[in-house]
């Protein structure tokens, strides 16, 4: 069944692209549009990543293994699956810690205990864009693994801001370096060592 | 006079790392989401990978394409056929320019041209897209006469000349911008004249 489609309201001016909805999305990708392929949807747009190089991979299965310790029962954690941000934004998070049982979850989650972005090239986007959506999505624990500077950055406490694209940004940041530990918010008596999430 | 089977146009490698990048569709998969109904009641091309939303159709912007398809239809008799706002097969991309002449006879064409003697795009409020990104579509996918009908500013600017640029692609050399009162033969048609006044409203 045809899921429905942002409504473009009639007016004049310059074309633009088409806007997707996430039921669109996710549509698209079961007929195998994305196949092999790393894509997310962003504010009605469908923005395709490039293949993962090998330290951002390990980085990826590390940082995995170690958040589904870390949570342990009562959780799931999903990786690169759909987290669905209201109705236009999917970026399908590296990491994603969801309450519960994937039973629990007939249509896709809508929030996450934490998330966690690997980035290599990507971080400009992963600490912008993609910051701003989670931030907006109510989002309370957001983490970038810089595998590059081997850092990792904890974005806290989402609150309105005039200045963002979608009007939050997070009011807590933290950078930690290979030596730190950080808990997440949800799992407070966890020590996760920031060594074990880089390559 | 056939088309190139929609299959046969490769998918574009991965992107380069760095920035995310919109997702790329093929011709193929625009043809299919097509055919599954994403685009009922929308009027849309495919450009540069990208479906984009064509704006309402204002009135001066039917009377320019009607008078411009006019105009060419007597301007090539015989050596080609004029379509208006529909599909042009250019390199990945899928266009609908407003105007666009062919070569040959409609008849003999089964599938979607590939070429065209010349496109005409219309610019209601779309001026700015149709002389930069259009431009760089058509100059890529070597047309060789591009017209704008500058409808507000009542004028017909005119890119020939398409030259390879260093980072890929293609742009127009030339440029040449012609008012109410001249007259403009097209590259194809060197014996026929054009009054930019007869494409106005």
């Amino acid at each position: 069944m045809m899921p429905a489609t942002i409504a473009t309201p009639a007016r004049s001016g310059p074309p633009r692209n088409m806007l997707w909805t996430v039921d669109q999305f996710h549509y698209l990708g079961d007929l195998g549009m994305f196949e092999g392929r790393r894509a997310m949807l962003i504010d009605g747009v469908i923005v395709e990543e490039g293949p993962m190089n090998p330290p951002h991979a390990i980085a990826a299965t590390k940082t995995e293994d170690l958040i589904r310790e870390t949570f342990g029962k009562g959780w799931h954690v999903r990786v690169a699956k759909p987290l669905v941000l209201g109705q236009a934004t999917d970026p399908e998070p590296d990491v994603a810690a969801v309450r519960g049982k994937p039973a629990d979850y007939p249509t896709h989650p809508t929030t996450a205990a934490l998330v966690v972005e690997v980035s290599d090239t990507s971080f400009r986007y992963d600490t912008t864009v993609k910051l701003e959506a989670y931030a907006a999505g109510g989002i309370a624990d957001y983490w970038v693994v810089d595998v590059n500077a081997r850092q990792l950055h904890v974005f806290r406490d989402p609150t309105p801001d005039p200045a963002a694209a979608h009007g939050y940004a997070y009011a807590t940041r933290l950078t930690l370096g290979p030596s730190d530990t950080v808990a997440p918010l949800a799992a407070p008596g966890a020590a996760v060592a920031v060594a074990d999430l880089l390559p | 006079m056939s088309s190139a089977p929609a299959s046969a146009v490769p998918h574009l490698p991965f992107p380069p790392p760095g920035e995310p990048r919109p997702f790329f569709w093929t011709r193929d998969q625009y043809h299919r989401m097509g055919t599954l109904g994403f685009f009922v009641g929308r009027r849309v091309e495919l450009v540069n990978g990208e479906v984009v939303e064509m704006s309402p159709k204002g009135w001066p912007h039917v009377v320019g394409c009607r008078k411009t398809a006019d105009a060419l239809d007597r301007a090539f008799a015989g050596t080609g056929w004029v379509s208006r706002q529909e599909p042009v097969v250019l390199l990945a991309s899928e266009p609908e320019p407003d105007v666009a002449v062919l070569p040959g006879r409609f008849e003999d064409y089964t599938g979607h041209p590939e070429t065209a003697l010349l496109i005409v795009e219309v610019a209601d409020t779309t001026l700015d897209y149709d002389t930069t990104t259009k431009a760089e579509l058509y100059a890529t996918a070597g047309v060789a006469d591009y017209w704008v009908v500058d409808l507000a500013g009542r004028r017909l600017v005119v890119f020939r000349d398409p030259r390879p640029v260093p980072d890929g692609g293609a742009a127009y050399r030339r440029k040449l911008t012609f008012g109410p009162d001249d007259a403009v033969a097209p590259l194809a048609a060197p014996a026929a004249v054009v009054a930019v006044a007869g494409l106005l409203p």
